[in-house]
């Protein structure tokens, strides 16, 4: 009985292990190769074609001095500090209508939600049509109502405002998280709300803002993960606004679209800095990683604290 | 989010102001499909004219024929279609399998890997994009469609954790009984597990597809040579150096994002599916 | 197990069969193949397959494969790898780029072992070429950018002959410039659209310069200085906002039949010798005039400064067939060839013996332009490899003054110091 226990235990290994080879072996292909090649990079430097030749602690270094790191920094953190926190509100705010109960509910849903699986190239350049300050829907719409709107691409003021705004489309995967957290709150705390006198808008803050406390934060963090690596957005909108003849190494006006992986992407295969690249690659891994520790470490708690799996 | 009760008249007025509310952010929601949709037809002084309607003045369909023309449209739809089939074909023969493993094989690794896949999951691309493109290029890989579907074949960590989520569902009665009638691992899997995962698969295959067919960065990194692009890469041919084609730019791009929209509705329920049984996961 | 192993590996084959049939490059009848990879598409392309079969034809030891590559990130990163195509088709500044991250093969070689003859080359043009006192390329077209003007508008405002001087010009853009009801421009008379004229051009023509002769980095001259003054003063004149809507509206439709000076809304037009091809193309009813671009009161001699891009192809320092990339550069660059791009896509040409060939002169504004070359002040760019980043550097902090983010004083010694710290 013993060995036959013994026996089976071991078939299973194996057996288990053979089912998840092909991950195991993309795993160790697709990312503990490259991590561990990229950090040794980090080190080097060379373009696509020469070997890397090891230059210590220098694209550190370099990546200190670089005016442009810490102006891409900033703007990220825009992005990470400011876009994200708003549209995890207005994806809130969306799973609070589409948690309730009306005629239609579906179709709203899946209106809310359909900007989500748009390709991002696509929308992305619907976007800045009607961001156009002349012929753009955008700025005519709030004509009609009087205002006379801002050139949101243009102006350096404006146009990481104009990211946030296209950020709020694209709650739509957020929004559903949301809810589904939002229907596991008992209705009894609401009804025994209601009775206490409490309205809409002090029952939302006092009974369904803490009771989703758990999942809010942990999508806040997954969210700011997501923003670390804003990219491909601002890489459509500066070669759809090229024409000032730098298209290929643009930040946008004043360089006030500069993300950080963008001017990471720009290293590597504009400048061909490759070393410098996989440096700014490795210091955006760490941050990333330390987050991802804190939202395992959350999700742990959350799921404790529901007593699930 | 109830509102306290002070009578019929304020009740029936709250639920009017909820539904004005409902139809405005629909509004909003559906106008850059509109503005797409719209700009396609428009001539392009008519585009470019103030004040900018929202109907075109007068309908065309010419963009929708130029812009056929002004990239090779239907070849990079070939293609396109050609790395999305076959991506699918990866994801959806790979992620069962480790689900499976996970969720169904009692082994030492299958936690350490459960854990490693929501790592990796967390890897900033920008991380291994160059030893990668390195990688693939030391072995003449690039300007070939290999980079952009073989990551396919070893599966994606958010399909298999959806994936394993539903095999955790499903009674391991069954698995037992094929156990004592003498069936192996393999045909357990086949036999029993794979038929039952068909609603979970299907999601998988939607994701997949929609992923693919919007890929971007890698046709970025990876093709070089202009008939071998994609479609998310041939949209940017209508910006040249200095002008960008918007009536056409916005045909091809309702022509582009239409089958994702269509899959989307019809397989919406999946799709809502998938992200609930993630958890929390994004 | 075995069935899921034969699977995978039945995939695998697959797709290692679809890699090896895009990969294998067609040798026809024996001969060396070339790529050529030109930047042009569509119409503008159409020269550079003729030239391909034209050479194709021509000879039977080598076959070119022209392909066209817009993308200019895509282009580096080719030319970086070990896939890199035997010509690249680009223009000075890019050249510049490329030789600077030392990816370019040098002609000089080639060209003294076989004594190859330079002299129906324009100087300048050949300048552009060199990095080093090396040839790095063969040029076939070479232009300049000069300043159109409205007639009809410079009449109604009571001068009949364009501005020479920046203090001229100036006072003609104030006395043009309209507003509608709005208060909104309805015609520009500054030529702050394009952009990059007003980076460039509107630069020179005061002295100023973004770099010196060896290609060190000047951003503080004096001649920049009181460029962006002037181009200040305008903007707010008429209100920043006002003006930068006007220009974002001009960048949307550029080039376009919508374009600002096509419809008679700008007053001078700082742009390139195409310009006249294209007007007629959208039947532009626009009643303009080309002229040099002004210099000031105090140095006339700035008169007709302008940047100068040239046409041409270079080796790639990886290229798997050098010997069969230059025969091919020379054929490119020969009079009949040259001559072909020239007239196709409306360029002035490299080659002196071009000038007064009657098919090119009859190209709408291309006499004006050709005049231009032997008077006007050429504008070298720069070898200087981090050219494009500082160029960057620059539009940032133009945008900071342009709106209103920081004085003249203040972008300009902002720019430097950054500059100074990080090159």
């Amino acid at each position: 009985m013993q060995t036959r226990r013994l026996r089976q235990s071991s078939r299973d290994n194996i057996n288990g292990f053979l089912f998840a080879l092909p991950w195991i072996l993309g795993f160790l292909i697709f990312s503990v190769y490259p991590l561990i090649a990229s950090l040794y990079y980090s080190f080097t430097e060379f373009n696509a074609v020469t070997t890397p030749v090891w230059v210590g602690l220098d694209n550190f270094r370099q990546i200190f001095k670089d005016p442009l790191v810490l102006k891409s920094l900033k703007n990220t953190l825009f992005m990470v500090l400011v876009s994200t926190p708003v549209n995890l509100l207005i994806a809130l705010l969306l799973a609070s209508v589409v948690v309730r109960n009306f005629k239609g509910r579906g179709l709203v849903r899946t209106i809310f939600f359909l900007p989500s699986v748009i390709p991002m190239v696509a929308a992305t350049m619907v976007w800045i049509w009607m961001f156009n300050p002349t012929y753009g829907f955008i700025n005519s719409f709030l004509e009609m109502l009087g205002i006379n709107g801002p050139s949101w691409l243009i102006n350096p003021r404006w146009t990481k405002w104009a990211l946030l705004l296209m950020g709020t489309w694209n709650t739509g995967t957020t929004m559903l998280i949301c809810m589904a957290a939002l229907q596991d709150v008992p209705t009894s705390y609401y009804e025994s709300a209601e009775i206490d006198g409490a309205n809409a808008l002090k029952s939302f803050v006092y009974i369904t803002i803490p009771s989703i406390a758990h999942v809010l934060v942990f999508q806040m963090i997954l969210n700011m993960i997501k923003s670390f690596q804003y990219f491909q957005q601002v890489y459509v909108i500066i070669n759809a606004s090229a024409g000032n003849g730098t298209s290929v190494a643009s930040g946008g006006p004043a360089n006030s679209i500069l993300m950080y992986p963008l001017y990471l992407f720009q290293n590597a295969f504009v400048y061909l800095k490759m070393g410098k690249a996989s440096a700014m690659a490795w210091l955006l891994f760490i941050v990333v990683s330390l987050m991802s520790l804190l939202t395992t470490k959350l999700s742990r708690r959350a799921t404790e604290n529901a007593g699930v799996e | 989010m109830k509102k306290m009760t002070s009578g019929r008249l304020s009740k029936r007025l709250s639920k009017a102001v909820f539904a004005l509310i409902v139809c405005a952010l629909c509004c909003v929601f559906l106008a850059p499909f509109a503005v797409m949709v719209s700009t396609s037809f428009k001539t392009n002084s008519d585009a470019f004219t103030i004040p900018v309607k929202l109907l075109p003045r007068k309908f065309v369909f010419e963009n929708y024929q130029v812009a056929q023309s002004v990239i090779p449209y239907w070849s990079y739809m070939k293609n396109t279609v050609f790395i999305t089939v076959l991506s699918v074909i990866g994801e959806v023969l790979v992620t069962p399998m480790v689900a499976y493993s996970l969720a169904k094989i009692k082994w030492k690794g299958s936690q350490v890997i459960s854990v490693l896949l929501m790592g990796v999951m967390m890897i900033p691309y920008t991380v291994t994009m160059i030893p990668l493109y390195r990688l693939y290029s030391a072995l003449h890989l690039t300007n070939t469609y290999v980079p952009l579907i073989l990551p396919a074949f070893f599966g994606k960590p958010f399909y298999i954790i959806i994936t394993r989520q539903f095999f955790n569902g499903l009674p391991n009665s069954l698995m037992e009984a094929a156990r004592i009638d003498g069936a192996n691992e393999f045909q357990r899997y086949s036999r029993i597990a794979l038929p039952l995962c068909k609603p979970i698969l299907t999601t998988v295959a939607i994701y997949a597809f929609i992923d693919a067919w919007s890929d971007y960065l890698a046709p970025m990194i990876y093709i070089n040579k202009q008939q071998m692009l994609t479609l998310s890469l041939g949209l940017q041919q209508y910006m040249n150096e200095y002008t960008v084609r918007w009536t056409e730019l916005m045909a091809a791009a309702t022509m582009f994002v239409l089958p994702v929209v269509v899959f989307f509705i019809i397989f919406q329920r999946n799709f809502v599916q998938g992200i609930a049984t993630s958890g929390l996961k994004a | 197990m075995k069935k899921l192993l034969s699977i995978l590996l039945v995939t695998m084959m697959i797709l290692s069969l679809t890699s090896v049939a895009s990969a294998a490059g067609a040798s026809s009848d024996g001969r060396t193949v070339l790529t050529f990879w030109y930047n042009n598409s569509g119409d503008e392309a159409a020269p550079f397959e003729q030239i391909v079969e034209n050479y194709n034809n021509s000879q039977s030891t080598y076959f070119v494969e022209g392909l066209s590559v817009t993308d200019q990130q895509k282009i580096i990163v080719a030319m970086a790898s070990n896939e890199t195509p035997d010509i690249v088709k680009t223009s000075t500044s890019s050249l510049n780029m490329y030789q600077t991250n030392g990816l370019l093969d040098s002609l000089q070689p080639y060209m003294d072992a076989e004594g190859y003859d330079t002299s129906n080359f324009m100087e300048p043009s050949l300048a552009a070429m060199k990095i080093d006192d090396n040839m790095y390329a063969l040029p076939f077209s070479c232009y300049t950018i000069q300043m159109y003007y409205n007639k009809d508008i410079l009449e109604s405002i009571g001068y009949s002959e364009p501005p020479k001087t920046m203090e001229e010009m100036y006072e003609m853009a104030v006395k043009a410039t309209t507003l509608d009801d709005k208060g909104n421009i309805d015609v520009l008379g500054y030529p702050l659209f394009p952009l990059a004229s007003a980076r460039q051009e509107l630069v020179y023509g005061f002295g100023g310069r973004w770099w010196d002769e060896e290609g060190n980095f000047t951003p503080n001259t004096q001649g920049a200085k009181d460029s962006l003054t002037y181009n200040m003063q305008y903007r707010e004149l008429y209100g920043i906002e006002r003006v930068a809507e006007f220009i974002a509206a001009a960048n949307t439709n550029r080039y376009t039949e919508q374009d600002m000076f096509f419809v008679g809304k700008q007053l001078f037009r700082i742009d390139g010798n195409w310009l006249p091809t294209q007007m007629q193309g959208y039947g532009s009813t626009v009643n303009y005039g080309i002229t040099l671009i002004p210099g000031t009161q105090s140095n006339p001699e700035y008169l007709g400064s302008s940047r100068l891009e040239c046409g041409c192809a270079c080796i790639p320092l990886n290229a798997p067939n050098k010997e069969g990339a230059w025969d091919f550069i020379k054929f490119l660059s020969n009079e009949e060839s040259a001559k072909l791009i020239d007239i196709s896509n409306g360029y002035p040409p490299a080659l002196v013996t071009l000038f007064d060939d009657a098919d090119i002169l009859a190209i709408p504004g291309m006499a004006e332009f050709i005049d231009a070359t032997s008077v006007g002040v050429p504008v070298q760019y720069p070898a200087n490899i981090n050219y494009s980043k500082y160029t960057s550097l620059i539009d940032e902090h133009l945008d900071y003054i342009y709106n209103g983010i920081m004085t003249v004083d203040e972008g300009l010694n902002e720019l430097e110091s950054r500059v100074n710290s990080e090159f």
